[in-house]
């Protein structure tokens, strides 16, 4: 009875064909992450904010917190409380972007030293942030920082920096 | 800490036993010892050869990396493209001359014709000892079913007959090996009757691997296997270790990646017998996917890249860098030059535009034209039938405060020039027409090394010649 012997493997030709294709798509992978972070300029869209709710009227606020409205350009304006109400961790800054305006905006607390002690996510236009989690505060004066960033590009619309100080309970 | 040891053979990892009539042709890459036709040996190998391609082994041999037992009537072939290490056992390789001389057995078991000598086919047989009581096996599923029968400690499936009656293609299967374990062993009979199991694999740490995992005193013949190996300490292609026992007439053609002991046909060979089998195909040891440490490249470059406030408006792809040899000398400074009157020819104004080293500000530069310049010059406003409708909705429309864009360049950042600008046309498609117009030039500053955008913008009026 006749009987062929083989000189090769089909189980390693099958494996090299295999890991060749392997291989050459980890390489087009590689290639492709290099070429992308070569046009990546290195920033990261800020994450939406999900403590985010909708607009309420300026005279449901608490007079003492100070509510001011800035207008920055033609593009926007923005509204919060210059004299937070500092409680349980937590700042209430009445955060709003108003519908009409055409940038998203972010808010990060500093303190005196200028370390951030709190960043929100983006607010779209339309939206307003009542509290913001805050790191422990011991100095009363703080620093409030409003980003905006242009709607789909994300480049800068502009900052709006106010030193202030932040009251602790409202006495009725 | 302690060594790994492992050991490659193209036919046997280690060999303790009889080896008669058998070749291996299998590239070996890596390993402590590798011999191309034995890893180490303390038995009798007789009239056997190898085609030897081995590389990276530590101790590499073309026939055998050890010896300490009988060997007569072997030789190898270097086969190997680059010959930079020499062969461990370099003695062995004889001129053709003096290995034809050798007493072969042409007459039952050597294929006179060929060279180096294959067996006769008409002589790779043996007649099978199986009785009346055997298990026929047709498909891959029965061949399943044996496995699980023999790795369940069935004693009807241990010591049973088996008889293979037409070839099985596993279809690239993962298989668990017949007599997994060494408490488990497989101690029958196997009669391929000359076909072959293909295209499977044995995957995942485990001890043994290799179509038959432990055999004990188990008779295989007339079988040939095709099959990738990965992962078991002992790996062969027919089983990971044989004691005692006869494997005749076998063939095996394996992908293994070596753990430990591995052998073409048997990892490792305990008191066993073994003639006129063969092994082609490839023997590695284990290796890590180093390939993926490329990927640390980006993911480092991603890290340094990360944390940029802001994305970076593009810069003008028509500006020229300028070394002026001003620097920055803190605080915030911007300042720039440009042409009072911008002449458009073919489309192209003349801007010269001039952001000085010193700047500590990017600048994008728009030109406007206001609506009351265009109804005064042309006679109306030219924005679309939409835009007109929403302006009169506004009803605060004052044509000398709303304008419409002409240019509008990239970012100019400091310490650089742009020459010209690009004209648009007007929003309803409108090209301006040739003449001269009061036009505004709108300055938008950029921090150069944050990007972020100043909130105080320069508007300057300047001319606008059409040519």
């Amino acid at each position: 009875m006749k009987r062929v012997q083989l000189t090769n493997s089909r189980s390693d030709a099958k494996y090299r064909k295999q890991h060749r294709l392997i291989l050459s798509g980890l390489l087009l992978l590689f290639a492709v992450f290099l070429l992308l972070l070569n046009q990546w300029s290195g920033f990261l869209p800020p994450r939406h904010e999900s403590r985010a709710q909708a607009l309420i009227g300026a005279s449901d606020i608490d007079e003492r917190l100070n509510f001011q409205v800035y207008k920055l350009s033609d593009e926007y304006e923005v509204g919060f409380c210059i004299s937070p109400l500092y409680t349980h961790d937590e700042l209430t800054v009445y955060l709003m972007n108003y519908a009409e305006n055409k940038v998203n905006i972010q808010i990060v607390i500093r303190d005196e030293e200028g370390n951030v002690k709190a960043q929100s996510g983006l607010l779209s236009p339309g939206e307003m942030l009542e509290t913001i989690k805050v790191q422990p505060l011991t100095n009363a004066s703080l620093h409030i920082e409003v980003l905006a960033y242009e709607e789909v590009t994300y480049y800068s619309a502009g900052v709006l920096r106010v030193r202030t100080a932040w009251i602790e309970a409202l006495e009725e | 800490m302690k060594k790994r040891i492992c050991l490659i053979g193209g036919l046997i990892g280690l060999n303790n036993s009889y080896i008669k009539d058998c070749y291996a042709m299998v590239k070996l890459s890596g390993g402590q010892s590798s011999g191309g036709f034995i890893g180490c040996s303390y038995g009798e190998i007789y009239n056997s050869w190898s085609l030897t391609d081995s590389k990276r082994g530590k101790v590499m041999a073309g026939f055998a990396a050890k010896n300490e037992g009988i060997m007569e009537h072997i030789f190898y072939i270097d086969d190997r493209k680059k010959k930079k290490k020499k062969f461990a056992d370099v003695d062995l390789e004889m001129d053709i001359a003096v290995i034809k001389q050798l007493p072969w057995d042409y007459e039952h078991c050597w294929n006179e014709a060929e060279w180096p000598p294959r067996f006769r086919e008409d002589c790779f047989h043996i007649e099978s000892a199986c009785g009346d009581d055997v298990i026929e096996i047709n498909t891959g599923k029965d061949l399943i079913e044996a496995a699980e029968g023999v790795n369940s400690g069935e004693r009807h499936f241990q010591y049973a007959c088996f008889r293979l009656n037409a070839d099985i293609d596993l279809q690239g299967k993962s298989i668990s090996p017949i007599g997994e374990d060494d408490t488990l062993p497989f101690k029958g009979i196997f009669d391929g009757g000359n076909h072959i199991i293909k295209n499977f694999k044995i995957k995942g740490k485990r001890k043994y691997g290799g179509l038959f995992g432990y055999l004990k005193d188990a008779k295989i013949i007339n079988l040939t296997v095709d099959a990738m190996i990965q992962g078991a300490e002992y790996s062969g292609g027919i089983a990971g270790v044989m004691e005692g026992g006869i494997i005749c007439c076998c063939g095996s053609a394996v992908r293994i990646e070596a753990k430990k002991y591995a052998g073409g046909l048997v990892g490792k060979n305990r008191e066993g017998i073994l003639v006129k089998d063969y092994a082609v195909g490839v023997i590695h040891k284990q290796r890590r996917p180093w390939f993926l440490l490329l990927f640390l490249i980006p993911l480092l470059l991603f890290l340094l890249k990360l944390g940029i406030p802001y994305p970076s408006i593009p810069v003008d792809g028509n500006v020229q860098a300028i070394h002026d040899g001003l620097k920055p000398e803190g605080g915030n400074t911007a300042a720039f030059e440009f042409n009072r009157l911008i002449v458009f020819t073919d489309g192209k104004g003349q801007i010269d535009f001039y952001n000085p080293g010193n700047s500590t500000q990017d600048i994008v530069v728009k030109l406007t034209i206001s609506d009351q310049e265009l109804i005064d010059k042309l006679g109306e406003n030219h924005r679309t039938f939409l835009d007109q409708r929403r302006l009169s909705l506004l009803g605060d429309y004052d044509p000398s405060l709303f304008r419409q864009e002409l240019a509008m360049t990239g970012r100019v950042p400091a310490g650089s020039r742009l020459e010209t600008l690009g004209l648009s046309t007007l929003q309803d498609g409108t090209e301006l027409p040739p003449g001269t117009y009061r036009g505004i030039i709108e300055l938008v500053f950029y921090d150069s090394v944050s990007q972020e955008k100043a909130l105080l913008n320069s508007q300057l009026p300047v001319g606008i010649e059409i040519q």
